[in-house]
């Protein structure tokens, strides 16, 4: 009964009704969709990084990451290979070999950190090739071929087929060069990354420095939940000449990144739900001072305080029910429609290694996060006004 | 004019309960979005600050140095033009630098490193490099020595005293090598630098490139960070169309678009937040002006004008949002100015973050006077958008049809 | 002399669709110190006829003319200052401002016309102490009874000397003894300072305390006498 009352009231005063469905309405639609926006900035830069440079895991020879010698390889690749394989998440592995290098053209000088890859699943693993301006992922014809980063090719003056001599450290200790071609040019959003890397064929790489091994064995996991369990087996099982190492310790930055996304979003989930409770403080408490007199009406003809107190709380519910949902659906929607077509933020962002079109993703723990506050607040902000009505004796009624 | 302004004060306050939760709201928007800002200035401050400790805000450099950063891209550097620079109203220091790349080698290993030759005295006074070494001691002018950073001597396993062998290609072709003992380790905040730098003294570094009595470049300081672009422009008049004079920001891209990318993140957060308090406080206003529609007839009929009716109007809206915003002010600044005066500073991941980008890891709130404003003018363009519907329905009002 | 005259005056309403004719073809004139009562059912016209009179509603046909102004030919401005300046208004209900005390509102319209503060007071203690309301100057509306905030209303449109005083129904909502209260203040008054009154009614008390009756049925003038 109280909850029919409750429904039929909030349609009394319909402008003040949907004044407040509409602040809920646009304000969490515009909440939601810039939270999930902020989290897919966050999401493509982790997607892109981990694609391009570490790996969701990556296995090394202990001393690599603190050292990053030339001879600090992995010593029997096949073992890791066969261990890994019968992990189910994982999606794609890829063995890599790195080495400190200086490139130098006859008009300018630069340091790069090379890596050799394997083309064939290289291409698979990495996001790269979606960033080629010109040239191929290391295919076609020329002897010896490089990826070179637009950065790097300005300031070489490079362009596709020209010679790049690429110097480094051998095994021996000795300090050899040899000739590259270019064969692409990336340009990613990521302009440290584009300013320091350069890419090379695993066979010409290993040839040049004397090794055959890789330094590093990345892998591409399908769920990021299922981590733990992997580097769980891994304790267990990995040869104690090796590391594991997850994103999160390669790409402290972009987890922390992360981590303040989440803040974030949580934050202003809180601020928007109490800025939306002061509307519907000033509603609800507008109703009951409007109502004294029906509600000491409803109370004389017999109605309880608490009965009267619930059809309050009901009304409150009703209209954060109404503008939330219809705002979340908007926001949800809104977010479908940018993840299709993309939100454009400009190429201007490449520099933080963000992408000129993001496409924004509905995170539904996040939804469901925005609903239990919104349900919370309602819940705690109708009681104030409702304590004033329980005050409400019927002789009110009578008064003039 | 008083009588108007009297009875709108009192008429805020006849339904007080209203007023102070429609204060409470601007309230607490004004001091939510006054203090995100402020944080996020405080980091844009500290980003710029990391940037421009190692370009100056402004640099002088040849014509085409910045394209392609070449060696062979120098300036003078002659006592004439360092007078002609710091000429200039608002250049506060003038400090020389020739970098270069090399690789850089010890007994064992060899990596690619940026030469820099600075003038020890003018460089520390600018960016206090002699305060960031952690072994030996800082250089002094003219000495055959060098100061690396603690991330290259890792790599190089190199410690003072020992000796940094340096080959590169050096101005017009020429070969330069040199060894170095070296005489500190300095850790740079910025981690890609703080592997790669080392620094030598300006005259060293052009012995070793070959470039006797030149620079690449002239990092500036100046006064009055706000007046950059002026100062630009005045130098580029002074020192002609053979000098490039970059900003800071043109010189750090990544620094203003990430300032950029921050700064639309937050204007949809807040925006968000504005809508939902400018919704309830028009919810206010339209209510309060439905309830009255009798008041406003009755007080046209005894013979005041439509416009000093929605005067009054106009006079309440506004009232409630500048209370409520200097309330807001006095409760924003004390909390600005103690996070501004006692730096929160951060640890584990988050101190990561920051380092990444060799910004120092604090939070400190910086203390803008244009986000108070701001903040104030958006509750005031509310309240002008929240008037509207009262002043319309003022401005339709049929006296007879309200009147009884 | 004659203070008000109305000629052929009428309001018409839905004149394209189904005509209502709430005032039709009406010629009256007041003089100056007359004390009269419209009378007539509710729907008679009586409202609209006092709204055109006070210039709160144009007529569809006819003129209003006070003191040899012509009501119809002014602006809505032009008209609303004359409301001012020269008319004196009590409602039925709603006629003081809440956030205003009692001497505050019977002050109002002379503070809107800038008459100086000394004349402002003299004149709103005189009255309030007529309408037997000296000790509740300070009140608010909402402090006082009913028949005390239609006291002070009389006070309120009487204060700043208008030519004559519209009252619509002033005792429809109150009780016989506030009634009797108000009359006896507004007949007081209407001798003492000499301004007009017209007021509506249809309580056959307040008729009898009227000097001149008009009767009004279906938006013409059926009776018009002196007592």
């Amino acid at each position: 009964m109280t909850t029919r009352l409750a429904w039929k009231n909030i349609w009394r005063n319909k402008t003040r009704s949907l004044i407040f469905i509409g602040a809920a309405f646009f304000g969490l639609a515009l909440a939601i969709f810039t939270i999930n926006l902020m989290k897919g900035i966050a999401a493509q830069r982790l997607d892109d990084a981990v694609s391009i440079q570490t790996g969701h895991l990556q296995i090394q020879n202990k001393d690599f990451n603190t050292f990053r010698e030339i001879d600090q390889y992995i010593a029997d690749p096949a073992q890791v290979r066969a261990l890994l394989k019968d992990q189910p998440q994982i999606v794609s592995i890829t063995e890599r070999m790195v080495s400190e290098a200086v490139l130098t053209t006859p008009e300018n000088t630069s340091i790069a950190q090379l890596t050799g890859v394997k083309p064939e699943i290289e291409i698979q693993f990495s996001a790269l090739k979606d960033y080629l301006i010109g040239g191929t992922f290391l295919e076609g014809d020329l002897p010896k071929p490089i990826l070179v980063s637009k950065k790097t090719a300005e300031r070489l003056k490079l362009s596709i087929r020209s010679k790049v001599i690429v110097t480094l450290k051998a095994v021996s200790g000795e300090i050899v060069g040899g000739a590259f071609r270019v064969s692409g040019i990336f340009e990613t959003p990521n302009t440290p990354y584009d300013e320091n890397n350069a890419i090379v064929k695993y066979s010409d790489l290993g040839e040049l420095s004397g090794i055959r091994n890789p330094h590093e064995i990345a892998i591409l996991v399908n769920d990021r939940m299922q981590l733990t369990r992997i580097e769980g087996f891994l304790v267990k099982n990995l040869p104690s000449d090796y590391r594991h190492y997850s994103w999160i310790t390669l790409l402290p930055q972009l987890y922390a990144f992360n981590g303040f996304t989440e803040a974030v979003s949580m934050l202003f989930t809180i601020i928007i739900l109490l800025g939306l409770g002061f509307g519907l403080l000033n509603t609800m408490n507008m109703i009951v001072q409007e109502r004294t007199r029906e509600i000491g009406m409803l109370r004389a003809i017999g109605q309880s305080k608490w009965s009267v107190f619930f059809m309050l709380v009901k009304e409150s519910g009703f209209l954060m029910f109404i503008g939330s949902l219809t705002g979340i659906l908007l926001g949800i929607v809104i977010v479908n429609m940018t993840s299709q077509t993309g939100v454009p933020l400009g190429s201007g962002f490449a520099l933080l290694g963000i992408r000129a079109t993001i496409y924004p993703v509905v995170v539904w723990p996040m939804i469901v996060m925005v609903c239990v506050l919104a349900t919370i607040l309602t819940a705690i902000i109708s009681v104030f006004p409702a304590f004033r009505a329980l005050r409400i004796r019927p002789h009110a009624a009578l008064r003039d | 004019m008083n009588q108007l302004i009297k009875l709108a004060w009192r008429n805020i306050w006849r339904k007080k309960r209203r007023s102070v939760i429609t204060m409470l709201s601007v309230i607490f928007a004004v001091v939510i979005s006054v203090n995100f800002r402020s944080l996020q200035w405080g980091a844009y401050d500290k980003m710029i600050e990391a940037g421009t400790k190692n370009s100056g805000y402004l640099q002088v450099q040849s014509q085409d140095y910045w394209e392609d950063k070449s060696i062979n891209e120098l300036i003078e550097d002659h006592v004439n033009f360092r007078n002609q620079i710091s000429s200039v109203p608002g250049i506060s220091s003038v400090i020389p630098r020739l970098q270069n790349f090399s690789l850089a080698a010890s007994e064992s290993s060899s990596k690619g490193a940026l030469v820099i030759g600075i003038d020890p005295e003018s460089e520390n006074q600018y960016n206090e490099l002699n305060s960031r070494v952690i072994k030996g001691s800082y250089l002094s002018e003219n000495e055959n020595a060098v100061i690396i950073a603690e991330g290259l001597s890792n790599y190089l396993k190199l410690k003072v005293n020992d000796t940094l062998v340096l080959v590169s290609q050096g101005y017009h072709a020429s070969i330069a090598a040199g060894k170095y003992p070296i005489k500190g380790i300095v850790k740079l905040p910025n981690p890609q630098m703080n592997r790669m730098t080392a620094y030598l003294p300006l005259t060293t570094a052009q012995a070793f490139n070959g470039a006797e009595g030149l620079v690449n470049a002239f990092m500036l300081n100046v006064s009055d960070r706000t007046q950059v672009n002026a100062t630009q422009l005045m130098l580029q008049d002074q020192l002609g169309p053979a000098y490039a004079i970059m900003r800071w920001d043109e010189m750090h891209p990544e620094i203003q678009k990430s300032i950029n990318t921050d700064t639309t993140i937050a204007t949809l957060l807040l925006s968000a937040l504005y809508l939902i308090v400018g919704f309830g406080i028009i919810g206010t206003i339209v209510m309060m002006a439905l309830e009255r529609k009798r008041e406003f007839g009755m007080l046209q009929a005894i013979g005041l004008q439509k416009s000093q009716i929605q005067t009054v109007i106009l006079l309440e809206s506004l009232m409630l949002g500048v209370i409520g915003v200097i309330l807001a002010w006095l409760i924003a600044f004390p909390i600005v100015n103690f996070m501004h005066n006692n730096p929160i500073p951060l640890t584990g991941e988050g101190a990561k973050s920051f380092e990444a980008m060799g910004v120092e890891p604090v939070i400190q709130f910086a203390i803008k006077p244009h986000l108070f404003a701001l903040m104030g003018l958006i509750i005031f363009l509310i309240m002008l958008v929240a008037s509207a519907f009262p002043l319309t329905m003022i401005r339709k009002l049929k006296m007879s049809e309200v009147i009884k | 002399m004659e203070i008000i005259e109305i000629r052929n005056l009428s309001k018409t309403y839905n004149p394209k669709t189904i005509p209502v004719h709430a005032v039709n073809q009406v010629n009256l004139t007041f003089k100056e110190g007359e004390f009269t009562a419209i009378v007539g059912a509710s729907g008679s016209g009586k409202t609209t006829l006092l709204n055109m009179i006070g210039g709160i509603d144009n007529p569809s046909e006819g003129e209003v003319c006070i003191a040899s102004n012509n009501l119809t030919n002014m602006s809505e401005t032009q008209k609303t200052k004359f409301r001012r300046d020269h008319i004196g208004f009590v409602f039925q209900s709603y006629n003081l401002l809440p956030v205003l005390t009692a001497i505050e509102n019977v002050e109002f319209i002379m503070e809107m016309q800038g008459r100086p503060v000394k004349e402002r007071h003299s004149r709103s203690k005189e009255l309030l102490s007529a309408i037997c309301l000296s000790n509740r100057l300070h009140s608010r509306p909402g402090k006082l009874s009913g028949g005390q905030q239609q006291r002070v209303a009389v006070a309120r449109a009487l204060a700043h000397k208008p030519k004559f005083v519209i009252a619509d129904e002033p005792t429809a909502n109150l009780d016989s003894r506030s009634t009797a209260d108000l009359l006896d203040i507004m007949v007081k008054l209407n001798e003492q300072e000499g301004i007009t009154f017209i007021f509506s009614t249809h309580d056959q008390r307040v008729v009898d305390r009227a000097r001149r009756v008009i009767v009004f049925e279906d938006g013409s003038v059926k009776e018009d006498y002196n007592k």
